[in-house]
């Protein structure tokens, strides 16, 4: 039974994606500037496409030891050890294969030798990442680069809904580019409604679903790809193949919207037995649930995602 | 002449000297100067014509020299007076660019403003869409 309650919405460009916000009608229109400011200042502080962040600075300096804060350490211990549980299909130091495949070139796009490959993956190795707890000092390795596009919106939200549920704001949902959506719900309002579409541009309802104080995040190819020779291309590259997924969609609810983010990303690498199979021990480690579209189109659901449809 | 005869003429000069036509009266007075002079010194003539000639001459130089004088003045003074019109033109251009500029600019700011302001909409419980696309 939909809700007859109103909201106010306000929508701003952060992180290339707009962002929205949805909290009850009662609020000052006000408050949305200091909701904003919260996104404002990880994207400032922690996007590695900004100039001058930690991680640009960790970028920058590949090689030496950098000087962070609590939370970066703090990010990449989680980051580190999602890859860990993803075998590796999750790696934030992918952004070389990224750049070899072309995402950030206008034109010109081949497919890269399997040599070429072979030799950028050697530098695509979480694990390479050093992390000295005592003063904040974060180095990843020599021509190696972390990409913060798979987590720091998420970083940013779940930063946003604690500070949110701190001022009293027990009934919201922040709706970031589509793809990290994060629901506040209270006893009146015990649940927001998502509606999942297929992955590409006027793609069919596939289902709808409600969660309640918890994050959806999803993966698809639809907006990033590359066309080379007549076929698309995913910008989710498999750091440990060096190509990209063929995969269409995955979904995932989770109560961390960083945990939720990571794990889509890495489980798109996944063919759909695999993604069943991981689900269940992630499921037990994160309280998460999700679904994957194969390449073929294929649906396939963890044990316990369809109590989300509606 | 007789007494009655300069009575009248008396008359008509102080006439004139009230309705103010000095010229007349002038010329009035100096024929009867003149006449007088005649009449009573005919050899001061011989004295005076080169005076007056001098003097005459003198005016002329000096009336040459104020008209040059003049002319300069009024040369500089239209020169001052046109280059002040023209500054002053230039000035009300300057001010009339500004204001067009700042008209223009306010409108480009407010066209900005409308942009940049986020604005707040009212919505009901609808559901999100997720597409993952951006």
């Amino acid at each position: 039974m939909p809700s007859s309650l109103l909201y106010k919405t306000q929508t701003r460009w952060l992180f290339h994606s707009h962002i929205k916000l949805k909290l009850s009608i009662f609020y000052d229109d006000s408050i949305f500037d200091e909701l904003f400011e919260t996104l404002e200042e990880v994207n400032s502080k922690y996007n590695s496409y900004t100039k001058d962040s930690y991680f640009d600075l960790i970028n920058q300096r590949a090689g030496r030891f950098v000087s962070t804060d609590g939370h970066t350490v703090a990010l990449l211990k989680k980051l580190i050890t999602i890859s860990d549980d993803l075998d590796g299909e999750f790696d934030i130091t992918v952004m070389p294969l990224i750049r070899l495949w072309g995402f950030y070139k206008e034109n010109n796009h081949l497919i890269p030798s399997t040599e070429d490959i072979q030799a950028v993956i050697e530098n695509v190795d979480y694990s390479n990442i050093s992390i000295q707890e005592n003063g904040n000092q974060v180095r990843v390795g020599v021509k190696q680069e972390i990409i913060t596009g798979a987590f720091v919106k998420a970083f940013a939200v779940d930063r946003l809904v604690e500070n949110m549920k701190s001022i009293g704001i027990t009934d919201a949902i922040i709706n970031a580019g589509g793809s990290t959506i994060y629901a506040i719900n209270n006893e009146s309002h015990p649940s927001w409604p998502i509606q999942v579409d297929e992955a590409r541009k006027g793609g069919n309802p596939l289902f709808q679903l409600r969660i309640s104080n918890e994050c959806y995040s999803t993966s698809s190819s639809e907006n990033t790809y590359l066309e080379i020779e007549g076929k698309r291309y995913s910008h989710i590259i498999s750091p440990k193949t060096g190509y990209p997924s063929e995969n269409k969609q995955v979904g995932i609810v989770s109560r961390d919207a960083v945990v939720g983010d990571a794990i889509s990303t890495g489980l798109f690498n996944f063919d759909k037995d695999s993604f069943a199979k991981k689900m269940r021990s992630l499921s037990t480690k994160y309280e998460v649930e999700g679904f994957i579209v194969d390449k073929n189109g294929e649906i396939v659901f963890s044990d316990n995602f369809e109590k989300y449809i509606v | 002449m007789s007494q009655i005869k300069k009575i009248l003429l008396y008359l008509i000069g102080v006439g004139l000297l009230i309705f103010g036509n000095r010229d007349v009266l002038a010329k009035i007075s100096t024929k009867k100067v003149e006449s007088a002079e005649k009449e009573l010194k005919p050899d001061l003539k011989a004295f005076s014509k080169p005076k007056d000639s001098v003097r005459r001459e003198a005016i002329k130089v000096v009336e040459k020299k104020n008209d040059a004088l003049l002319d300069s003045i009024h040369a500089a003074t239209t020169a001052k007076v046109s280059q002040k019109a023209k500054a002053k033109e230039l000035k009300k251009a300057e001010q009339k660019k500004k204001k067009s500029e700042v008209v223009v600019a306010g409108v480009q700011n407010e066209a900005e403003k409308v942009e940049e302001a986020p604005k707040t909409k009212v919505e009901k419980e609808e559901p999100e869409k997720a597409h993952g696309t951006e």
